[in-house]
């Protein structure tokens, strides 16, 4: 005869439908004449009974779905963003393609692009993505990441170059917390990044250039940071645009 | 657009876009907000894009919820302040058989402000098990802990969840 403390730790078997018939029979044997694990069962069963309740359970929104749909979708005939076909074409050719990388590229140096690449179309996603703090002020800039960061990188003001700034975005590059100036050039949005480079890994010398399907790249390392800018915008005016902060920043 | 993006697309399509509402479900009753369910599912069908190659088995839902997961994990470590966990002050013990009263009904609202409040290890078993009908194999391969733990956890679970219930409708006798 089953007693009472191990049936009542086999209701939940019982109701998952996971015991051996005769120990399914043993169990039903028990609780009939037992009060205590008969009221429990019947609690256990109303609350699951409950929990499948349709209110329960959330659906993607619309939204959502339609963006991830875009990730799949070659070419989706209209998109409420034009732009989320080619960004996710470039995902897809970002992630899966490491060919147009130099083969000596040291493999960090792949992984930083990939994870500044995927932020960058991340941040183009929606218009929430894309900025913390709207700003097209250095010097309240600054201070804001020396908040949120434990450094903060210079912020350039390069507005008599036709580069405005944004704003800035508090980011992950790798595993490193990284400050994000968003630039903007024409139509083309520019984001940089920059985090600590406090791992002791050899940086390019001078600034490299990559491209990763529509985006390029431009990496660099000064003294303490590593510098990453990722646009849509052609390689010579991105590799002008760092130089222009290379000799600014100091 | 080469073959193997547009074969990477069509897995992503039939591995990741049906288990959506799954992912959906478990963001939300995870990070408890729908914009940061959003963020996460959407960060976690890029993830699942980039690594679609590295899925071979056969239960794609049990992948995409494990990505959805790992990606809620990372997400909430970085957002959430030590404190955003409520404190459980009340019914520590997790006395399994306690002298009990049998409930009249179940107010939805109710359960659902107690599902909420389950710790998280013990909600995401219950979302997993009885909103999404999860196996318990299933669900040890999405949370990446042994059927023995997944079991424990579920029993636990409920009994809290009982427990809360009761006591709510004892307070409105």
């Amino acid at each position: 005869m089953m007693n009472c403390d191990r049936a009542h730790e086999l209701l939940d078997a019982l109701l998952d439908g996971r015991l051996e018939e005769t120990q399914s029979a043993d169990v039903r044997a028990h609780v009939d004449g037992c009060a205590k694990c008969s009221g429990t069962l019947e609690n256990l069963t109303m609350i699951r009974t409950s929990l499948r309740d349709p209110r329960l359970r959330f659906s993607a929104p619309d939204a959502l779905r339609q963006k991830v749909e875009a990730m799949a979708a070659p070419r989706p005939k209209r998109m409420p963003f034009p732009w989320l076909p080619v960004a996710a074409a470039v995902v897809i050719s970002a992630f899966t393609t490491y060919a147009l990388m130099r083969p000596t590229t040291p493999a960090y140096e792949v992984a930083l692009v990939d994870s500044a690449v995927s932020n960058h179309l991340r941040s183009m996603m929606a218009a929430s993505h894309l900025l913390d703090l709207e700003s097209s002020d250095g010097k309240s800039i600054k201070p804001w990441f020396q908040e949120k960061l434990k450094f903060a990188p210079p912020v350039v003001d390069l507005a008599d170059r036709q580069y405005a700034m944004l704003g800035a975005r508090l980011d992950v590059v790798g595993d490193d917390p990284a400050a994000a100036v968003v630039y903007a050039r024409d139509n083309h949005t520019i984001n940089l990044f920059c985090w600590l480079n406090d791992k002791g890994e050899e940086g390019p010398a001078g600034t490299r250039l990559v491209s990763r399907g529509n985006c390029n790249v431009v990496y660099w390392k000064s003294k303490e940071m590593t510098w990453c800018a990722v646009s849509d915008l052609n390689g010579a005016e991105l590799t002008k645009f760092a130089q222009l902060l290379l000799e600014r920043a100091d | 657009m080469s073959t193997n993006e547009a074969s990477a697309r069509e897995r992503f399509s039939q591995v990741v876009l049906p288990h959506l509402d799954a992912a959906y479900n478990l963001a939300r009753w995870t990070t408890k907000n729908e914009h940061d369910a959003e963020d996460v599912v959407q960060e976690s069908c890029l993830r699942a894009l980039r690594f679609i190659d590295s899925f071979r088995g056969n239960d794609s839902r049990a992948w995409v919820l494990s990505i959805v997961r790992n990606t809620c994990a990372t997400w909430l470590g970085r957002n959430r302040t030590a404190s955003a966990q409520p404190e459980e002050l009340e019914s520590a013990s997790d006395d399994t058989n306690p002298e009990q009263i049998a409930l009249r009904r179940v107010d939805i609202e109710l359960l659902r402000k107690a599902l909420e409040e389950l710790p998280d290890e013990f909600r995401e078993v219950i979302v997993l098990r009885e909103i999404e009908n999860l196996s318990y194999e299933e669900i040890a391969a999405v949370i990446g802990a042994p059927v023995g733990t997944v079991m424990s956890r579920l029993a636990r679970g409920r009994r809290r969840l009982q427990e809360r219930l009761i006591k709510t409708e004892a307070a409105s006798r």
